[in-house]
């Protein structure tokens, strides 16, 4: 018990590393109101009490939270050098979202229904329905119609709905384990049938996503069912369909879709681009980040300002301005760690259903980050999609702790004596 | 710049904010550095993790121990495959129990397992749902247990395994 104290050192860690930040940020704004540092104050000492509460109750693996809370720092020190409104909504969605976190560890803990054929349809349901109203009452922002807009306050209805898809999803490719036979239990008994439901259902959440032109996030559905349909399904030939599908919508959306045609345009030649409104962000971030260079211009010495969109989904190019590329390179690794952790509780686990869900938040986790940061390097071309835990945006910090909690309920569920590494 | 007002409003030279303007770079790169050490901390600890994990694989069950018979994915708990017995243990929901299992279906200190020279015995502490050994419920005195022996507690069934010879 004793020794877990020295548990606490990457935890303190954390801390000093944001008291740094925001002592450069006091100094450079000649110091902040009394009510954003309470705010500061209390947002360091709910990451101890909660990392220490995690660490020494055993709820679960302890390094998500540890690697979670150094990227929120990170993340909350470059909004709070961008704007400190944002910055105050977002450790106010951090409060929220730690008690969403531990309401969802504990009622996902507790019950056992997650995988209940009935409850796996109201997942699906709860899902159109909530397409639906984004259709109907939907507000367009930056060409795509993603947004509600319930007067103070926006929510985001496809975070929500990512974790619909996972649990979902996981329910029908598990489920055949309900039934207790001895020959249900072999992996190879999920049946063409059920691939093709799953496909289609899939699918139909992809094209609720492509009708509401977010193609980054219908990007995002495609590889978490990919990934799925690897692990979990039989045989090439779903595989191969689906590849055979995407490559052809792709296709599809090169040709066609004006909107993807400009977006890819911006990609191959954003200097050369005919209207410089559109090609304006990644251009500004591609100066940002050369100015930055290796070890950054210093926090506040940059001008990270001129990106447009820069404190949702660019954040990543201020931290590259700032903290140079290794501190863009830090934060991948970080990311990369807690992706580790993810499929290592996916492997740990011995129910399907907790493994199945495990695997897709992991890989939830893993392409949203890939896409984001690869559009912000140029990669890839741009899409509408933020950065985990980083990007300011309630629904996408509370779609992260909920996917978070649920990660962390599996872990500690299956406990610490699998025989996995 | 609000950091060089900041400096400023001291008597200093035009000459000298050249080089302490290099201080936020300064603390910027610390904090880079500071982040990469955290990483390499984590890093570091779940190294420890896995090699402690690979010790306990690799110097594998020999000796006396106990090993589960139920289907781990059906119960609601986290339980390992085998429980080594080095010397006495206790068997129960409590912390203090060496054997520690959070079956409901357990006591807080269920049962022991005390370990002389030669014999492991295994003794019921007046437990609520009591202790099984191959079928009979167990009362009062330690009874000694043999390579073999099926041991249920709960809804737990283990059987107790050793390389002790069976004392003649």
């Amino acid at each position: 018990m004793i020794r877990k104290f020295g548990r606490l050192v990457p935890l303190i860690i954390v801390l000093i590393v944001s008291l740094i930040g925001f002592g450069i940020l006091y100094v450079s704004n000649d110091g902040f109101d009394t009510a954003a540092l309470q705010n500061m104050a209390a947002l360091l000492v709910l990451i101890l009490a909660s990392y220490s509460l995690i660490l020494f109750a055993s709820f679960g693996d302890e390094y998500l939270f540890l690697i979670v809370s150094m990227i929120f720092a990170i993340g909350i020190i470059s909004l709070l050098r961008l704007d400190e409104t944002a910055a105050h909504n977002q450790v106010m969605f951090f409060y929220v979202g730690m008690v969403g976190f531990f309401v969802v560890y504990t009622v996902y803990r507790r019950l056992s229904i997650w995988n209940d054929p009935r409850i796996v349809r109201i997942y699906i349901a709860l899902s159109v329905f909530l397409f639906v109203v984004t259709k109907a009452f939907g507000s367009e922002v930056y060409g795509a119609k993603n947004w509600i807009d319930l007067g103070p306050i926006t929510i985001q209805p496809s975070e929500i709905i990512k974790i619909l898809f996972i649990l979902a999803l996981s329910g029908l490719y598990t489920n055949y384990d309900i039934k207790t036979t001895k020959k249900a239990r072999r992996r190879d008994a999920i049946s063409q049938k059920r691939q093709l439901v799953i496909m289609c259902v899939a699918y139909l959440y992809i094209g609720f996503l492509l009708l509401q032109k977010e193609w980054g996030s219908a990007l995002l559905y495609f590889l978490i069912y990919f990934t799925l349909q690897y692990v979990l399904g039989k045989g090439f030939k779903f595989l191969a369909i689906n590849a055979v599908l995407a490559a052809g919508g792709a296709y599809v959306g090169m040709m066609k879709v004006s909107h993807i045609q400009e977006r890819i345009a911006i990609w191959r030649d954003p200097f050369g681009y005919f209207d410089p409104d559109k090609s304006r962000q990644i251009v500004q971030t591609l100066y940002a980040m050369a100015s930055g260079g290796i070890t950054g211009t210093g926090l506040t010495l940059g001008s990270p300002r001129y990106i447009p969109l820069v404190k949702n989904d660019f954040i990543f190019a201020a931290i590259c301005e700032e903290f140079g590329m290794v501190g863009g390179v830090a934060v991948i690794m970080l990311f990369m760690l807690f992706v580790y952790r993810g499929i290592r509780i996916s492997l740990r686990a011995t129910r399907p259903f907790n493994k199945a869900v495990s695997l897709g938040i992991s890989a939830m986790f893993c392409y949203q980050t890939f896409i984001i940061i690869g559009g912000v390097i140029k990669f890839i071309p741009m899409t509408g999609i933020t950065l985990p835990f980083i990007s300011a945006g309630g629904s996408s910090l509370a779609s992260c702790f909920v996917s978070l909690a649920i990660l962390q309920a599996i872990s500690s569920k299956e406990g610490e004596l699998s025989d996995v590494i | 710049m609000g950091y060089l007002r900041f400096l400023s409003k001291g008597v200093i030279s035009i000459q000298d904010l050249g080089i302490l303007a290099l201080v936020p770079r300064l603390f910027s790169i610390i904090f880079v550095l500071l982040i990469y050490i955290f990483i390499v901390r984590i890093i570091k600890m779940v190294s420890s993790d896995i090699a402690v994990m690979m010790k306990k694989k690799s110097s594998g069950n020999v000796g006396t121990y106990l090993k589960l018979l139920n289907i781990r994915s059906s119960l609601d708990f986290p339980i390992s495959e085998s429980y080594e017995i080095a010397a006495d243990v206790k068997i129960g929901r409590d912390r203090t129990c060496e054997i520690r299992i959070d079956d409901p279906f357990l006591s807080s200190v269920h049962a022991e397992i005390l370990c002389r020279e030669d014999a492991c015995y295994i003794h019921d502490l007046n437990s609520t749902n009591g202790t099984t050994l191959n079928g009979t419920p167990l009362r009062g005195d330690p009874i000694e247990l043999i390579n073999g022996d099926k041991i249920s507690f709960g809804q737990l069934s283990f059987i107790y395994i050793t390389d002790k010879s069976e004392k003649k």
